[in-house]
């Protein structure tokens, strides 16, 4: 079988399974437990977070929760950060759902919420980003590679902007698909990013969220006050150092899946675009007047894993990512996502991409 | 506190004269197949069952599979205690402790033997409570409570308080054997509930276009399956592979008869697959008028190619929100409207025919050989138990 959906999840590495296993069975215990052996645990949690900081090129000092996903680490951020008295909040319409829908459900209930535009290479358009921000904007959130097209946004760009115009704005980063990929050192002013382990082959069920100043963030979730209150909910020690596992295997050469990207689309056929042109994990293609859904399965039924690039099937509903860059929309729902990983080959992008060819053929003349 | 047996009561199988013991031979099985993960014991008494025996902590779980037995009327928890008149009065003084509000009592004796009178014996009991809990109140016409004590001939008196409507209808199986096609939507699963509801037993045919539908699209089909088996029953999912077929119709036929054609396809394979199955009868969940293919002439055209049984359509005079409120009701709709592509919008055609004639969808069928198509398919079925 050959696995091209790498940016929904990827497979979990050794190193990452020796941990969990560890802190399952001899080390399980809790945390926050007084005796020794929690305590032990305690101290290991910090030791992950300092790694996790340096990845990040930032020091730890207790600036670092574990949440139960990105997913989670994203709502608190958003959640979390709100304020009666706030201004402006600025989202780009590339976010993933778990920013989107929030940003959306903040907007339903009255704060003043608005979307920046994507241009056609799917980066959140710098223009429209500069024409929407006010002295009066207090939250900023702008997703670090767009998990659909692999879109780099230019995050430092927008940084200055924001501390030319609203010093004082929260500025937020959904930085899963750009961490342990994305070699970058969080800017001094980004005030939270968010990472999540399964993306680059850790358990699921566990994220973080970098936050540089604790007073600035409320919990939204209540209980016996762990994570320095922001996350309560007994600490998951095995997800936590398996977390630990990926991140001690992470090492920035992409060159693999740059070769594999470049080789799909030089030998793509048929009538097709490229969505966005970023990060060399992600390869986002929209073909014209077939079904995208279709593809997905035809290559499955070939055992070949890819996703589909629309967000829902059937004519009703289209791709809010896709439409914002002005794909038109017969390209649209005509779209899949084949995302790479390091355990990726050469051999496997050929037999991918004739198979994919052979598919886009047969579907074109029905 | 917990009842310690429930009462079923069944209606419409009194009609059947002669063939009342078939029925309540039918129902008895549904009722001991909707609780076979319980450990219970069923009996009758005159005209009812009992049933006992169960752990009174599943009350509720059982409660709940019995209201969705065709076949049965009203079920009530009851206390069961051998008839004796203090034994009676000791359980009605616990219970009084529960009550709130106002209450009345309704002795029904069955058991002439028993030395007082009903009216009597209400007023004794209601004293009893009464005296027990001071804060309620009686009223006869509009009481919060109604308290029924039935003494049986058996030597058993029922203490009971609530009457829990089921469905009502006909014991599944007892009108033999029906195909539903079900297509994934919101209203084939309503159709199949409301024909179990009387009487048949279901069979259902889902047509599969892999890759141009998921496994989720079959998968939600099968999830309907199992809902609509809380109330029918085993249900047969026969799945059809129907790739081909599209595809031989989207290659060769006249557009806008595409789905006239497609749906003559499901029918001829929905009687050959009906009889193999000895179901007596297809029922689909067509609604008039709803879309292109369920207008009066789509119908007549679809229903040309079905020879020996007839298409039973219980939605055809049904709104959309009628259909969508009984799909709610029984638990179909959360499931039914999850958004995967179902092969009835596979390569939809812009503008389909409203007014189908059958000379054209012939004409049109002639172009591709289906009937090799239909056998292959009906040759690779998967059937899901």
């Amino acid at each position: 079988m050959i696995y091209f959906d790498n940016a929904s999840t990827t497979k979990i590495c050794e190193s990452s399974l020796k941990y969990i296993n560890e802190f399952s069975v001899n080390n399980f215990y809790n945390p926050s437990s007084i005796y020794k052996q929690g305590a032990d645990n305690k101290k290991e949690i910090d030791a992950v977070k300092s790694i996790i900081a340096k990845t990040l090129g930032v020091e730890f000092k207790d600036n670092i929760i574990f949440t139960g996903s990105a997913t989670e680490a994203n709502n608190i951020a958003i959640q979390g950060s709100i304020k009666k008295n706030f201004g402006k909040l600025l989202f780009t319409e590339g976010e993933h759902p778990s920013v989107y829908n929030t940003a959306s459900y903040l907007k339903n209930k009255g704060f003043n919420v608005e979307f920046i535009k994507l241009n056609k290479n799917g980066e959140a358009d710098f223009d429209d980003f500069a024409k929407q921000i006010t002295e009066n904007t207090s939250f900023i959130s702008v997703m670090h590679v767009n998990n659909e097209t692999g879109a780099i946004n230019n995050l430092d760009k927008f940084i200055e902007l924001k501390k030319n115009i609203c010093p004082n704005a929260i500025f937020h980063s959904d930085g899963v698909q750009a961490f342990g990929k994305l070699k970058y050192a969080l800017n001094n002013d980004i005030d939270l990013y968010s990472i999540s382990a399964h993306k680059i082959y850790g358990p699921k069920g566990i994220g973080a969220l970098y936050i540089k100043n604790k007073n600035k963030i409320n919990p939204i979730i209540f209980g016996g006050g762990q994570e320095y209150n922001l996350r309560s909910g007994t600490e998951n020690i095995a997800s936590i150092t398996g977390f630990k596992g990926a991140v001690e295997e992470i090492s920035y050469n992409s060159d693999n899946v740059k070769a594999i990207r470049d080789y799909v689309i030089k030998n793509l056929e048929g009538d097709f675009k490229i969505n966005g042109n970023g990060s060399p994990y992600i390869l986002s293609i929209s073909y014209k007047g077939i079904n995208g859904e279709t593809i997905v399965h035809m290559l499955e039924e070939n055992n070949i894993l890819i996703s589909r690039g629309s967000a829902c099937s059937g004519s009703k509903v289209g791709n809010r990512i896709l439409s914002s860059m002005g794909l038109p929309n017969d390209y649209v729902k005509g779209s899949i996502r084949l995302s790479f990983s390091k355990n990726n080959t050469i051999e496997e992008a050929k037999i991918v991409t004739q198979k994919l060819n052979e598919c886009v053929s047969k579907l074109k003349g029905m | 506190m917990n009842e310690n047996v429930i009462i079923l009561r069944y209606g419409e199988l009194y009609l059947k004269g002669n063939n009342r013991s078939y029925f309540e031979n039918l129902l008895i099985k549904n009722i001991k197949r909707a609780l076979n993960s319980f450990v219970f014991s069923i009996k009758k008494i005159s005209g009812r069952y009992v049933i006992y025996g169960f752990d009174t902590m599943l009350f509720n779980a059982i409660i709940g599979k019995l209201k969705k037995v065709f076949g049965l009327v009203s079920v009530s928890p009851a206390f069961e205690i051998k008839t004796n008149i203090e034994e009676i009065k000791n359980r009605c003084k616990t219970y009084a402790k529960c009550l709130e509000g106002t209450f009345r009592v309704t002795t029904k004796r069955a058991d002439k033997k028993f030395p007082i009178k009903s009216d009597e014996f209400s007023a004794i009991i209601g004293e009893v409570i009464l005296n027990e809990n001071e804060n309620l109140k009686v009223d006869l016409y509009n009481a919060k409570t109604n308290i029924t004590i039935e003494i049986r001939e058996n030597g058993c008196t029922y203490i009971l308080t609530k009457n829990i409507q089921c469905c009502g209808g006909m014991p599944v199986g007892s009108a033999g054997n029906g195909l539903l096609m079900l297509s994934g939507g919101i209203d084939s699963p309503v159709a199949g509930y409301m024909m179990a509801k009387r009487g048949l037993k279901l069979y259902a045919i889902h047509f599969h276009s892999f890759p141009y539908t998921s496994v989720q699209a079959k998968d939600k089909v099968v999830k309907l399956k199992s809902i609509l088996e809380e109330y029918a029953g085993d249900i047969k999912l026969i799945v059809v592979p129907f790739t081909k077929i599209q595809e031989a119709i989207h290659i060769n036929c006249y557009e806008e008869y595409m789905i006239t054609i497609m749906r003559r396809m499901m029918l001829r394979i929905s009687e050959k697959i009906a009889q193999k199955f000895h179901c007596t009868t297809i029922i689909t969940g067509e609604s008039l008028g709803q879309v292109a293919s369920q207008t009066v002439e789509s119908i007549t055209v679809t229903n040309n190619v079905v020879d020996q049984l007839p298409v039973l359509r219980p939605l055809i005079g049904f709104d959309k929100v009628e259909i969508m409120k009984i799909a709610d009701e029984i638990g179909t709709y959360e499931t039914s409207i999850l958004p995967y592509e179902d092969c009835c919008t596979v390569f939809l055609p812009k503008n389909p025919v409203i007014k189908p004639n059958v000379k054209k969808a012939v004409t049109e069928e002639e172009k591709f050989n289906y009937e090799y198509l239909i056998e292959e398919a009906i040759n690779n079925i998967d059937i899901i138990e």
